[in-house]
Order: C-alpha cells, then structure tokens, then sequence
C-alpha cells in the first residue's frame, strides 16, 4: 500500500474526535482549507475545536463531505439523490447543519441547504410559512396586523 | 422562540437573495424578526411577469405600477449595505416610466455594484429609448452589465462622459440603439473584459468600422442581425470600406453570424487561440463562397459549429481543413431553412464527384475528429459521398449522431449503417427530430461547477418564475 492517508481531528461541542482524511475537508471547507495551507494545523498535535457543532452534526457533515468526496464522478441524478436523502431532518437538524456548513464555509452545502429552504418559502402563502417554520409569536401588534392583512391580502 | 428566526440576518438575508425580490418583499409581513431584513437586501431583482394578477381580466393592467411601487418601497428604506446587483426585466409605455426607470439606475449606482442587467421592451411609436445615465459606465465595480432592448446611451466620445469599467468582465448587449463606432469606443474602456456578446441591431452608416477588443477577452458572441433574405449583407460589406478589428487572440471561444463576408473574415484572421467556434447562419450567406485560401488555419481549435442552409458539403470540407486539432464537429441545419430547402431554391454546392476529393484527407479525421452531430438533417442522395467519406478515413471516430426526420429518412439509417468504416469504435447514432426538444433539455440540465452556479441560479429562477405564473396568490 502507499502512504497513509492524511487525517486531522475535528473536535465537536461535546468534545468527542472525529478523524477525518485531511482531503476531503480540505477540499470542501474553505476554513479547514486555510487552517492547513497557512500551518497553523499541527498534524501531530492539534484538534480542530467546532465548538458550536454537535456531534450529530458534526458527522452528518463529514459524511457530506466524505461522500462529495469519492463520489464526484458519479452521474448527477445519484448525487442528488443522495443529497435529497441526506437533507431529509426535521427543522432543527437543517438549522443544525445551516449553522455548521456557514462556520465552515462548506459552500456546495450552503448552497444545498438554502435551496431547500427556499422552497419551503416559495409559493406559499404567509400562515402557511409560520406553520412551517413555527413561527407562534410574529412580534406585531394586533393592529399591525391587521394592517398588514388588509394592505396585502393576496399574501395570506 | 422558533429556530429560524435565531438565525442571524446574513444567513437569512441569504436565503432571501435566493428568492426573487418580490417574494423577499413579502416575507415583510411574515414576522417583525423579518420585517428589517427586506430593508438591507444586496441583490434586487424584479420581473413584471412576477406582478401579473390572474384575477382580473386584462391581467397586465397595473402590474408596471404594483413593480414601480414596489422597487420603490425597497429603494426608499434601503440602508446601509450597499446593493451589489440590479435586475430589472419590464415593459414601459408612458415617457415618465423612462424618468423613473433612470431614476432607480442612479438610485442603486454606487461604488459595491457589481451587476446591472436590464431587459426593457418599450410600446411607443416614436422611436424613444431608455438612455442609461453616464454614471453606470464609469462604475468602477460593475463585473456584469447585460443590456437588452429599446435602450441606448450617450456617445462615449462625448466629452462630457467619463467612461471607466477597469472590473467589468462581462458585457451583453442584446438590440441596443448604439452605432457600432459607439460600442467600439465604449469597448476600449472596458481593460478586464472576458465575455462580449454583442447582439446588434444597429443601423450601419458608418464609412470606417474599427474595433479595438480589449486583450484580455476570451469569450466572444458577435452577432450583427442584417437580414440575409433581403441580401442587405451584401450592400453592407459596401458600407464598411474599411474594416479593423483587433485584439482577439486570446479569445477561446467565439460566436459569430455576420452576413458580411469581408467582417467574418476579418474576425476569423484576428483569431489565434480559439478552442470553440461557432459559425451562425448568416455567415452560411456568404462565407461558403469565398476562396478557401483567404480562410485562416485553427490549429487549437477542438470544437466546430457551423449553421448551414443546406448540407453543403464543399464548405464542411473546406472548414476540416483549416482544423487539424479539431475533435467535435457540430451541423446544424436551423429549422426555419428546412423549409426553405425542400424546395431547395439554392445550387446544391457539393463535391464534383466522390473520386475528385481532396487528395489529402483532412489531418483532423486522420487524428482528432471524434464526434461529428448533425442537427434537423433530412437527406439529399449527394450528402451520402460526404458520409462515406467521412467513415472511410476517420481513423478515430467514435461517433456520428444524426437527428432527422423521421418522415423524410425512410431506409436512411440502414443504408448508412452498410457503409464501411475505418474505426471499429464508430458508432452511428440516430435521434428523431421529435427527440430533440428532450436533448435540449438535458443540455440546460447538465450545466455544473462552481462557475455555472450563476447560470444554474438563473435557471433555477427560470423555473421559479414559471411556478410563480401558474400561482397567481402569491
């Protein structure tokens, strides 16, 4: 066999490691990317704390990452596939993973994520858009609301 | 309180750029964690389309005002962050709307604008145009500024102007009301530019056309729509005594449909380095009738596209010579010829006789050529020697696609199949005209990487925008 494969440790908010091939995070995470090009990453030493990451969290996104990964050449409808599964958590999970993709610069997931979230906005009316996104309290008064309901009827 | 709005307001100021401005608008309402994020949108972009109201019967009644109202609403509250791009698609009608229109180009002109695409239609009778105000064009951030319809702009020799786009890397210019002299001029201000579609409608009354490119271009559309049935192509080559362009020897893909032939090939020359080119169906007007001679050699081109009006295969044959690297050849018969060419109105123009050709077999069969697509063929007994031809001494080919109509290539397919081939790897593949619309299709779907992630966007909206039409509560 050849060389080992690079690893880096990736330490979540509950302090449990993750070793991760140094490629595959390299290659999505534009932070993790510049950690290790600019060396302040000690191979022997060092842990990457992602102090606001869960665990659960933490490994979903490395298996992104892991999958985007080795299966690049694969046809685009698989990946997506793939990509559908992969998003299919409840809200807090895809909060979860929003907030760590943006810690971690992952673009191809932000981009995913937001997609996703977008079409829970796009043609929907706005009662709707608060049962979805649960939103109880909308923070206007009664009369503003109102307001708001006679101004734009068409929107709820 | 609920996780979405914990959210901080880049990522949901995120998520709004996402959508178009109108639905961003309407999230206002959703909640008063909401309310503020419309007021510091970075990407504006409006569709008069988005404001139709299927309700009412002339549903395009009011829908300019609810967009003006809108654009207002948002450019009025706007706050700090400063807006990175503006689009604005809608038709005008009263002179005032001009005025307003002009009036938010200046409103979201500033030193963080990057992108600014307008697609205006204007119905009026007298002439009258959009003029983009002079600060657009010395606009030191622009990166895109993609310019469609009855617009126009100061001449930038006017000494009053001072043109200045160091960042602009791509400019589009679909029927606007500019002399070409203009557009040259406006060109050798733009010093990082790499993408130029120029879609000209222009009225030719120039005596000398002289275009500067700027160095740095790699990609080029140049279209110039001189209607080829009337022939004007040919009184225009009389309008351009001179002709001068330059420059254009980095470019590596270009789009050209010119009617003139001394301008096609004053571009053709100019080319060092092309990868791709595509010749449109104008230039088939009269680029088939000069001396091979006068056409230059490509020697990095791989991919060809030629529109021709009938399956010329002397012309097809001169074009593989001057491209020894050549990989993909693409043919593209365009739909309204075929029409034309049942009739068939034009002297086929076609080998004198299968023995008489070339006596060197073009080098890009022996090595490079690959892939050779034909689209919407219908056959004609003389194209047959060029399919032998090229089967006999394509060494390499690996396939030939040929879409056809189904109706008109009855024993076609099996004939073709008979012929010999000197690649044991060739493939003959044949899609019927009906599947073309599907391989369109996929075409649009196929697009990936990080640079077409702008155009997937766009056609994401594309889509969006199609929902959006059939959803009229929203």
């Amino acid at each position: 066999m050849g060389s080992p494969v690079k690893k880096i440790m990736l330490c979540s908010s509950e302090k449990e490691i993750f070793s991760v091939e140094e490629q595959v995070m390299v290659q999505h995470s534009v932070i993790i990317n510049n950690m290790i090009e600019d060396g302040s990453y000690n191979h022997e030493e060092s842990k990457i704390p992602l102090d606001c990451v869960d665990s659960k969290t933490l490994k979903k996104v490395i298996d992104y990452c892991t999958h985007h990964t080795h299966h690049h050449n694969d046809n685009q409808e698989d990946l997506e596939a793939w990509d559908a599964q992969f998003l299919n958590v409840d809200s807090n999970g895809l909060y979860d993973l929003l907030m760590a993709a943006n810690y971690l610069e992952i673009r191809n997931l932000l981009d995913l994520i937001y997609g996703t979230i977008k079409n829970m906005i796009k043609g929907k009316k706005i009662d709707e858009i608060r049962r979805i996104f649960n939103i109880k309290d909308h923070g206007f008064t009664p009369e503003e609301e109102e307001q708001n309901r006679k101004e734009y009827p068409h929107f709820y | 309180m609920d996780r979405i709005s914990d959210l901080p307001d880049c990522i949901l100021l995120h998520i709004l750029s996402f959508l178009p401005t109108k639905t961003a608008f309407f999230t206002t309402v959703l909640s008063r964690r909401w309310t503020h994020l419309c007021h510091d949108l970075q990407h504006l972009e409006f569709n008069q389309i988005q404001f139709l109201n299927r309700n009412r019967i002339r549903s395009g009644f009011g829908s300019r005002e609810r967009l003006f109202a809108i654009v207002n609403w948002i450019l009025s509250r706007h706050r700090v962050p400063p807006i990175r791009t503006f689009r604005l698609t809608c038709c005008l009608d009263q002179f005032h709307e001009f005025t307003t229109v002009q009036g938010f180009i200046r409103e979201v002109l500033g030193p963080n604008l990057q992108e600014l695409d307008l697609q205006l239609s204007i119905f009026d009778f007298f002439d009258r145009k959009v003029v983009i105000p002079n600060g657009v064009f010395s606009c030191a951030s622009l990166v895109t500024l993609r310019l469609s319809g009855d617009i126009t702009f100061l001449s930038p020799s006017s000494p009053w102007c001072g043109y200045h786009l160091p960042s602009l890397k791509t400019l589009e210019m679909h029927d606007v009301a500019a002399s070409i002299d203009d557009v040259a001029e406006l060109l050798s201000h733009c010093t990082a530019l790499e993408t130029l579609i120029l879609d000209l409608n222009c009225r030719v009354s120039e005596v000398g056309l002289r275009i500067h490119f700027p160095l740095s271009l790699k990609k080029l559309n140049f279209r110039s729509d001189f209607d080829p049935l009337r022939r004007i192509g040919i009184e225009c080559r009389q309008q351009f005594p001179s002709i001068c362009v330059s420059n254009l020897h980095n470019v590596e893909e270009a789009t050209i449909n010119v009617a003139s032939r001394g301008f096609v090939l004053k571009f053709l020359v100019e080319f060092r380095w092309l990868r791709s080119l595509v010749l449109g169906n104008l230039v088939f007007t009269c680029l088939p009738q000069a001396p091979p001679d006068l056409i230059p050699e490509f020697t990095s081109l791989h991919r060809l596209e030629l529109a021709v009006g009938c399956f010329d295969t002397r012309y097809i044959m001169n074009m593989l010579e001057k491209c020894p690297m050549l990989k993909v050849l693409v043919i593209v018969i365009p739909e309204f010829f075929t029409h034309f060419v049942n009739k068939d109105p034009y002297a086929p123009r076609r080998w004198e006789h299968p023995m008489k050709v070339p006596v060197k077999v073009p080098t890009c069969l022996v090595s490079h050529l690959k892939v050779i697509k034909i689209k919407g063929y219908f056959e004609s007994r003389d194209d047959r020697d060029f399919f032998a031809y090229v089967l006999q001494h394509g060494l390499v080919l690996e396939s030939l696609d040929i879409q056809v109509d189904l109706a008109r290539a009855e024993g076609f397919p099996e004939k073709l199949s008979l012929l010999p081939r000197s690649s044991k790897a060739c493939q003959i593949n044949f899609c019927w005209n009906q599947e073309k619309e599907k391989e369109e299709e996929e075409k649009q779907a196929s697009p990936r990487g990080p640079q077409q992630w702008q155009q997937l966007r766009t056609l994401q909206e594309k889509a969006l925008l199609e929902l959006l039409q059939k959803n009229p509560n929203l």
